[in-house]
């Protein structure tokens, strides 16, 4: 995952093993804070990933990372969210689906939408990076990006359940 | 294309959070986004108060962070 996100940002993953909480532990970017992303688009970039480490049989065991939920948000220069990929089954909020949130950086004109819990199917980091970079002139920082998200996405894919 | 500084690259390693720096994390988040302390957030939300509408993304922001509570 660091190799991923290293496509287009140098900050840090951190993680967090705490297996007595009732929570799942936690991956975040960084501190926490959004981490603006290198190129014209001036946009900043906000992960949050749940996960936990699970047993596995087969091609995908012993043990394998199943992804618990996560929070994907891009900001514009002025700290607006643009979007925001969720996916939070646990907790209190009653959408427990992925769904896509249009924010205030997005410009839409309708209000519905500000507040829209848009479904979208599971997304994986590598397409919001993909993403970033193909729609967003984000500036990758390493020439062998689309191998390294193509890579780590079919490994995903591959292992998914 | 820009080649990784050393110092980033040693500084790029994923970092195992002690609960220390978890409930930094935590704290710093609440305060940024919610003007709140990570303990006021804990028992803010575990109290139902953001349960109107728990989903506006500087709330679920910090929610996200819950596993840092302990």
């Amino acid at each position: 995952m660091q190799e991923v996100v290293r496509c287009v940002t140098y900050q840090p993953l951190r993680y967090s093993t705490n297996y007595k909480s009732a929570e799942p532990p936690l991956l975040v970017l960084g501190n926490g804070d959004p981490v603006p992303l290198p190129g014209p688009g001036r946009i900043s970039l906000t992960f949050a990933m749940h996960y936990a480490i699970v047993r596995a049989t087969g091609r995908r065991g012993p043990w394998r990372t199943s992804t618990r939920g996560y929070l994907y948000g891009l900001d514009d220069a002025d700290g607006h969210e643009i979007l925001g990929y969720h996916w939070h089954p646990y907790g209190r909020s009653p959408e427990t689906r992925p769904h896509l949130h249009l924010g205030a950086g997005a410009g839409v004109r309708r209000p519905e939408l500000t507040s829209a819990h848009l479904p979208t199917g599971r997304i994986a980091i590598e397409d919001v990076l993909r993403m970033t970079i193909t729609d967003f002139g984000v500036q990758p920082l390493r020439a062998d990006w689309q191998q390294v998200l193509a890579e780590s996405q079919a490994a995903f894919e591959r292992s998914r359940t | 294309m820009p080649s990784v500084p050393a110092a980033a690259a040693d500084a790029a390693a994923p970092h195992e959070l002690s609960r220390e720096e978890g409930l930094a994390l935590l704290d710093r988040q609440a305060r940024r986004y919610l003007g709140m302390s990570g303990d006021e957030f804990v028992q803010a939300w575990r109290s139902g108060q953001f349960d109107q509408d728990p989903d506006r993304p500087e709330v679920m922001r910090v929610a996200m962070l819950l596993p840092l509570a302990g």
